[in-house]
């Protein structure tokens, strides 16, 4: 009779079969629980030590930005690339963009992180490397982001300055653009200003006439709590990252601090009555009696784009303005400003064809004190010819029918109107829509007006043009 | 006999439980209790994905066109340091959208859809993560349903351009004005047209900014450059720059 034994796997009886007959096991062949429990632990041990052992070496991963898709929307990355551009900042946030050898991305630091990078000095700047933990937005429209959410999760590294000058960057740039996303310290006089919405352009220019702009984020005051204040002419140093727009380099400041006055340049003080060719691209202070302004328009909107002032008389280079600049004068300079004021500024000569300009070019230079000037006021008409175009006239008639309006597509229209004298002559009144929309009243046949403008030609006859709203007088 | 007690009491006990609930949500409050009121700077952990009400001034408005949501931030009334970003999801943002078309055309005075400067009750569900103001904390609020949102927009007081733009200090941060003068230029941002209001006489000038957002609510911009115009508005900045923030239609009222 077979002994009876117990399958040790299975647990039914084999009747001494080898294998077992039911789950086919063989017990020689059987690992020991102690040993099957041994092998466990050292894997166990192995794999938690690698795994260990990778976290606490292996450090950030970054990926490429090209690598960035719509499937990392809320992705947590590493990324470690060059800052290219920025800082932008805001009330509550500040934002910069950064490249590698792939593409460019936004990072955006929200409060309360960002105000902690100011406190410690760790906002990034243009040449600065970084490496940076945070998540990926990518937008239905392609955009993309990167958000940081805690101090930590931005590691920088500060880039090393170089002291260049102006002329070097220039000339590099367009071959070997050795200077591009380096950090540099230049020397410069500041020779005008480009106001934008969100930032103010500084043209610094070396004693060779070579130009580089200087780019301001306006949200660079939330950051320092104070405005900006260099002038013009001043002869600064200036440290900032070599950043690029529109295929031009462009500094790209990030604290007030970095620019340093070495010395303020003073203009070339000159009479009007002695502008020549030989000022030209040359800064002078002007002074003299404002006897005329004229706001010219912006062909597509009723905004002024310029305003140009005639200085003493018709003969004197003209003053122009540029409205952005016009509103960066102080609110008490603004409202001196107008006719009959005594004027005194600096401006940069230039030269259209054969005339002379004066170029009230920012920070500007411009002072003013109230007067009054009234030109002699002309009788008849008929003495106002084509031969006294641009000069100034005062006339004072009744309007009679004969204008002929200029309608546009979108915008109000240009009015013409036709003057009376006492003698009967007639002279037309030209009234752009910009001047004629700022009006407080409307001008209409049978009303009497005074007005002081510019002769110029409509058509084959002269006209009269006045240049502000308040040239325009209605009598009765 | 003991089993027909048992289930006809059981019966009995359920009956009058709902009934007790139902009296005691609608009268009492003893075991029902009202959601909570807090404020801003008073959320901890301990109210993640509570059901609260908040109450505070929304300090920006934003409607996400690509997913249709609404992100807003709000302070507290007393304390604008106390904020918390606010978020509504499509569903809702497009009822409330409807309900703000359905009011202008019953030109009803009660607002459905919010804008900076308003006064906003939102009943929602915080998320909470570390303090409000803590360093990495986080917060926010979600809005789940459109009826938890009421709002309360502020008469706008009536100044002059050059006031508002000279003395900007001397308003409050969001505060409604109302303003008037002349559309000299009009240009579009990728969320909003902006408008140049010039005022006659003192030759100031404004922004007034129309968030694209308004143009779901039935109506089309039908002011052109060269009319004139009575504008409501929160008083906001843009780099130091006074701007009026536009609510909604009835805030533009084209003169001639």
């Amino acid at each position: 009779m077979t002994e009876e034994k117990i399958c040790p796997a299975c647990g039914k009886p084999t009747a001494g079969y080898t294998p077992c007959p039911h789950c086919g096991v063989d017990p020689k062949n059987r690992i020991g629980l102690k040993a099957a429990a041994v092998v466990c632990v050292i894997a166990l041990v192995l794999g938690a030590g690698y795994f260990a052992m990778h976290l606490a070496t292996a450090g950030p991963q970054p990926i490429l930005i090209s690598s960035i898709d719509r499937w990392l929307d809320y992705a947590y990355v590493w990324v470690a690339w060059t800052v290219v551009s920025g800082p932008s900042a805001g009330t509550t946030s500040l934002s910069f963009d950064v490249q590698d050898s792939s593409g460019q991305l936004r990072i955006e630091v929200y409060d309360p992180t960002y105000k902690t990078l100011i406190a410690e000095n760790r906002v990034p700047t243009v040449g600065d490397s970084v490496t940076v933990f945070g998540q990926l937005r990518v937008y239905l429209d392609g955009s993309e982001e990167l958000r940081v959410s805690t101090p930590e999760d931005l590691l920088l590294t500060k880039a090393q300055t170089v002291q260049t000058t102006i002329q070097e960057i220039m000339s590099t740039w367009y071959s070997t653009k050795e200077f591009e996303y380096k950090r540099v310290t230049v020397v410069g006089k500041i020779t005008n200003l480009i106001p934008l919405s969100s930032a103010k352009i500084y043209i610094l220019e070396d004693n060779s006439g070579n130009t580089l702009e200087l780019y301001v984020h306006n949200g660079l005051m939330y950051l320092e709590g104070r405005y900006l204040d260099i002038k013009l002419l001043q002869v600064v140093s200036v440290t900032a990252g070599v950043s690029e727009y529109g295929g031009t380099p462009q500094l790209a400041l990030a604290d007030y601090d970095d620019i340093k006055v070495i010395e303020n340049q003073l203009p070339t003080q000159v009479s009007l009555d002695n502008m020549d060719t030989t000022l030209v691209d040359r800064f002078v202070k002007v002074s003299g009696k404002v006897v005329f302004v004229e706001m010219v328009g912006d062909p597509s909107s009723l905004a002024v784009s310029e305003r140009q002032i005639w200085l003493d008389d018709q003969y004197t280079p003209r003053v122009i303005l540029d409205e952005g600049i016009y509103e960066l004068l102080p609110d008490n300079t603004r409202q001196l400003f107008g006719r009959g004021s005594n004027a005194e500024l600096v401006g940069r000569v230039s030269r259209s064809g054969t005339t002379l300009r004066i170029n009230l070019v920012g920070p500007p230079e411009l002072s003013l004190q109230s007067g009054t000037y009234e030109p002699s006021l002309v009788e008849n008409f008929a003495t106002i010819t084509l031969g006294n175009e641009d000069s100034l006239v005062k006339v004072e008639g009744r309007i009679v029918p004969g204008g002929a309006d200029v309608a546009h597509v979108t915008l109000p229209s240009d009015h013409e109107f036709v003057l009376q004298d006492n003698f009967g002559d007639n002279i037309k009144l030209w009234v752009t829509n910009t001047v004629y929309e700022r009006m407080l009243y409307s001008l209409a046949v049978g009303d009497n007006v005074r007005v002081v403008g510019k002769v110029m030609q409509r058509g084959s006859a002269a006209a009269v043009q006045p240049g502000v709203p308040s040239d325009i007088e209605k009598v009765s | 006999m003991a089993v027909r007690v048992l289930k006809w009491g059981g019966l009995a006990i359920a009956i009058f439980g709902i009934l007790f609930l139902y009296v005691d949500l609608h009268t009492t409050r003893i075991i029902v209790k009202e959601t909570p009121t807090v404020k801003i700077s008073e959320l901890t952990p301990m109210m993640n994905y509570a059901n609260v009400y908040i109450t505070g001034k929304a300090t920006f408005v934003k409607f996400y066109d690509y997913d249709n949501t609404l992100g807003m931030y709000i302070c507290d009334l007393d304390n604008d340091n106390a904020e918390i970003y606010v978020k509504m999801y499509d569903t809702e943002t497009k009822r409330i959208i409807e309900m703000e078309k359905q009011r202008l055309a019953e030109n009803s005075p009660d607002p459905k859809f919010p804008a900076a400067g308003d006064i906003l009750t939102i009943r929602g569900q915080p998320v909470v993560r570390g303090g409000a103001t803590e360093e990495g904390g986080f917060t926010m609020l979600r809005i789940q349903y459109a009826e938890g949102l009421q709002i309360v927009r502020p008469s706008a007081t009536r100044v002059t351009i050059k006031n508002m733009v000279s003395n900007p200090e001397n308003f409050g941060s969001y505060q409604r004005l109302e303003i008037e003068g002349k559309i000299i230029d009009s240009r579009e941002t990728s969320w909003s047209t902006i408008l140049t209001v010039y005022e006659m006489g003192t030759e100031a000038e404004t922004s007034l900014l129309l968030p694209s957002v308004m143009t779901k609510f039935g109506r089309t911009l039908q002011a052109k450059i060269g009319d004139t115009v009575r504008v409501s508005g929160a008083l906001s900045e843009y780099f130091g720059a006074p701007q009026l923030y536009v609510a909604s239609w009835d805030d533009l009222e084209v003169l001639g």
